[in-house]
């Protein structure tokens, strides 16, 4: 008689799980976003990885040998923003700490977790914006986003079960099994596996940026796909983005103000330009202005700065390129 | 009075009130076997048992009644 | 800790583990009042804090009125203890910088339990089994809203594994996963875009958001309550359903008949009963004024502001028109005949409880105003927008996942298809629980964090 025997469910539900309890024994082996164990190398990843948690690590790695005193921060579009370039401007001892698709809100959650460090000085900080920076209060969760415990203040097994449950997502899975056993990269598993090659340098985190050798190589023919078309045709039309910036944002932004100057941190915001000519709502501007200082806010989306808009000075639809970068650099620091 | 004079005028008014003519009703019936009658239309149902009989029902013995039948002896109780 | 997450089910298997694992009700109590405290303190020690003071002070004042109970005094002790706990209540909802998790779900409970004993109900004499009725852990977050004469009595015993039962809520866990994580979820991210800027929002996209918003509330929230009943049942308690097909619902009152039904069954019990009965005299008018109270309270319960107590009002406006107009509505039955009238209603029902979910999710009353003034401006809106950011895959899942809903909903309604589940054959059911964990693996939108009702 089955009834009144928990162990008979025990077991079939262990039968039944057996393919998960593998794939977690599978995933604590393997460490694919390498958030359980520490590495000497993080820069040689197969996997797509959280660059917030992953600059944290190295930085906390390397600061006592660096002394890094100065911080990129922002999202993936700090590609453009190499430290060398930036070290001409500040002379100071510089790295990028960005994130996936960061936010201002996940900027300070950064910039209090450095302040709290011992001895460390943040002279200046640099952030690379875009037009829906400014929404968020707080700071983003998910496998993409979520930063280490002493950053976040979230718990340890809150942040081991976010990568847990990433890497159980389907999407995640299937493309990571499919590649541990083809080794085969396929165009679907863009975003998830990393076919690049090392992505950052050691020491300054700086983007490592295989599309500007490709540039090099190729010249006009790097645009040749139709997913430029719209930009060479000049189907893009200047316009404003609505805006972003109200009261919560506003006192979360003198909140931060107030701590940089506390601190003693130059603040430069230099906001990108886009391949759609989507800019950032003028209202928006003079906040950032008001509260940081005209001089230390640039919006290179404005229409002053519609040139930079040109599909030559893009890796893709979002990325803007160094040679960009540097002279956005020069304008903000002149 | 008797219970089943009590049942044929709380058909009566049960009819009048949901709006539906001959309603046959026993004393085992609850909400969930009349179409129509629910905590609103209870309140209607009570309010004319109320005025027919010149009683008036307390809240502790309206919410205790549980079916038909419960209603029928409150009523008998009270009339009397 | 969110249900569907791995800290509570590492949790939830330990718990189950030693459940079973000792002898008799006092390890049992003994242990699931050890998992609740820690389930409740995991997300903060102030609402372990609320949650203890309230069930302390329910049950102390339980047994005063009771004591008391021929006394003149009782009644003063009743209101008394009421507006403490309505108080706490307000004061946790308006004022408190944390907003303890769960707090309007047991204080209804509290509410309930005192007013059953000023009715005459016996107090409950242990400590312990009242605690576990107010803080028992599957049911803390998002209800159901249980009442005392339903659950304390089955704290009165110990509970032998029942390997039927245990099945049968595991299944129930399986399909509110389902809804949650390949309905809700998945949708989730989507109309969230829409209602929280609706000023950003065409007016077909106003439209759109508006009319599936229904479906991933009740997708969340029937998921939560299937998950929690599943639980309940493994560890041989019977919860109360809050669910039963509300979209087959032919007017606004029977929507409330079937929707949130431990939270309308409540309200209906201890607000519009009594209400209704002390204005009878009133004639119709009593009744459309307790109605309009009684939704209101709903309203106010969901949340603090004006579009919470809007969107009672815009509920008990509707009931009491359906109340007024019960003649019309049979002519028009009778007229047109059930096939046409039927359906005819569920949408008409459907739209104006979308229509009313616009209250209570959209943050501003003028945002609400603006939503109903555009949403049927864009027309000419690109099918593009109609995306809502959403991938056409992602859009076919989330179709085919609620017709599947109401299929099965239809079906069960019928034939209780879990009970017919454990009649298949063994290779039946094992390709059915394998099929049905691939489903929710696949398609559950994963990522996405909390139940809408844990906000209450």
């Amino acid at each position: 008689m089955k009834k009144n025997k928990p162990t008979r469910l025990y077991l079939k539900c262990m039968l039944l799980s057996l393919p998960f309890i593998a794939l977690v024994a599978l995933y604590i082996i393997k460490d694919p976003f390498m958030v359980i164990r520490h590495y000497r190398d993080y820069d040689h990843s197969d996997i797509c990885q959280c660059e917030g948690s992953i600059g944290w690590f190295k930085y906390k790695m390397l600061r006592h040998r660096m002394h890094y005193d100065s911080f990129i921060m922002g999202s993936s579009c700090t590609k453009a923003f190499n430290t060398g370039d930036w070290n001409r401007y500040i002379h100071a001892r510089p790295y990028r700490l960005f994130s996936n698709s960061e936010e201002m809100s996940d900027v300070n959650v950064k910039l209090e977790a450095l302040y709290s460090q011992r001895n460390q000085q943040v002279k200046n900080l640099l952030i690379v914006a875009e037009k829906d920076f400014f929404t968020r209060t707080e700071p983003q969760g998910g496998v993409m986003h979520i930063m280490p415990p002493d950053v976040s203040g979230k718990s340890e097994i809150t942040y081991q079960t976010t990568f847990l449950q990433g890497f159980f997502s389907p999407m995640f899975l299937w493309h990571f099994l499919k590649f541990h056993v083809t080794h085969r990269y396929e165009h679907c598993m863009r975003g998830i596996i990393n076919d690049d090659g090392p992505t950052r340098t050691f020491y300054t985190n700086d983007a490592i940026l295989p599309n500007e050798t490709k540039i090099s190589t190729e010249g006009e023919e790097y645009w040749d796909d139709k997913s430029w078309d719209n930009a060479k045709q000049h189907k893009f039309v200047w316009h404003e983005a609505p805006r972003t910036i109200y009261t919560a944002q506003i006192d979360y932004l003198n909140k931060m103000k107030e701590l940089c100057q506390r601190h003693g941190t130059n603040v430069k915001i230099a906001i990108g330009p886009r391949l759609d000519k989507t800019a950032i709502n003028h209202d928006d501007v003079n906040i950032l202005k008001h509260i940081f200082g005209s001089r230390n806010v640039i919006d290179f989306s404005d229409k002053a700065h519609e040139k930079y808009s040109d599909y030559h000075n893009f890796y893709d639809n979002i990325h803007y390129r160094i040679i960009l970068g540097r002279d956005m650099m020069k304008e903000l620091y002149q | 009075m008797e219970k089943t004079e009590v049942l044929a005028t709380l058909e009566k008014i049960f009819s009048e009130v949901l709006k539906c003519p001959d309603i046959k009703l026993d004393y085992s019936m609850t909400t969930k076997d009349v179409d129509g009658w629910d905590s609103i239309t209870n309140m209607m149902i009570i309010s004319d048992v109320e005025k027919h009989y010149g009683i008036h029902l307390k809240l502790r013995e309206i919410i205790k009644m549980k079916n038909v039948g419960g209603l029928c002896d409150v009523i008998m109780e009270r009339a009397e | 800790m969110e249900f569907l997450s791995i800290p509570f089910t590492v949790f939830i298997v330990i718990t189950i583990l030693l459940y079973y694992a000792g002898k008799g009700k006092r390890w049992q109590h003994g242990l699931l009042l050890t998992a609740s405290i820690i389930f409740i303190g995991y997300y903060h020690l102030q609402y372990l804090l609320y949650a203890i003071g309230i069930t302390l002070f329910t049950f102390y004042a339980g047994k005063l009125l009771h004591k008391k109970k021929e006394d003149k005094s009782a009644s003063w002790i009743f209101v008394g203890s009421l507006a403490v706990l309505v108080g706490v209540w307000l004061t946790a909802r308006y004022w408190s910088p944390i907003f303890p998790l769960g707090i309007s779900f047991y204080t209804f409970q509290a509410l309930s339990y005192l007013i059953e004993i000023y009715w005459d109900e016996e107090p409950e004499e242990s400590l312990l089994d009242f605690t576990l009725y107010m803080m028992l852990f599957m049911k803390f977050l998002s209800g159901p809203i249980e009442r005392g004469y339903e659950l304390l009595p089955q704290l009165k015993k110990a509970h032998a594994f029942d390997y039927d039962k245990a099945v049968y809520g595991l299944k129930l866990i399986a399909w509110g996963a389902f809804l949650k994580l390949v309905i809700a979820d998945r949708i989730a991210p989507s109309l969230d875009s829409v209602l929280n800027n609706v000023r950003d929002a065409t007016g077909a996209q106003l439209m759109q958001a508006t009319m599936l918003y229904p479906i991933q509330l009740y997708a969340d929230f029937a998921g939560y309550t299937h998950m929690a009943i599943g639980l309940g049942m493994i560890f041989g308690f019977k919860l109360s359903p809050n669910f039963d097909r509300p979209f087959v619902s032919l007017s606004t009152g029977e929507l409330w008949r079937r929707w949130h039904q431990s939270l309308s069954f409540w309200v209906r019990d201890y607000v519009f009963m009594p209400l209704s009965a002390e204005t009878r005299t009133l004639g119709r008018w009593g009744i459309y004024l307790s109605i309009l109270v009684t939704f209101v309270a709903i309203g106010v319960w969901h949340g603090a502001g004006w579009t919470f107590a809007l969107y009672g009002v815009f509920q008990g406006i509707v009931i009491i028109y359906e109340t007024a107009a019960t003649k019309f509505r049979d002519n028009i039955r009778g007229t047109f005949g059930d096939h046409i009238y039927r359906p005819l209603m569920m949408i008409r029902t459907y739209i104006l409880f979308a229509l009313s979910l616009l209250f209570f999710r959209v943050a501003k009353i003028s945002d609400v105003f603006y939503t109903y003034r555009h949403i049927f401006d864009g027309m000419k809106t690109n099918i593009k927008e109609m995306r809502l950011g959403m991938g056409d895959q992602d859009w076919i899942v989330f179709g085919i996942a609620v017709v599947v809903m109401f299929i099965i909903e239809y079906i069960n309604s019928r034939h209780n298809l879990i009970a017919w589940s454990a009649k298949c054959k063994v290779w039946q059911r094992w390709t059915m629980y394998v099929v049905a964990t691939l489903l929710i693996f696949l398609f559950g939108a994963f990522g996405v964090e909390n139940f809408i009702y844990i906000q209450f």
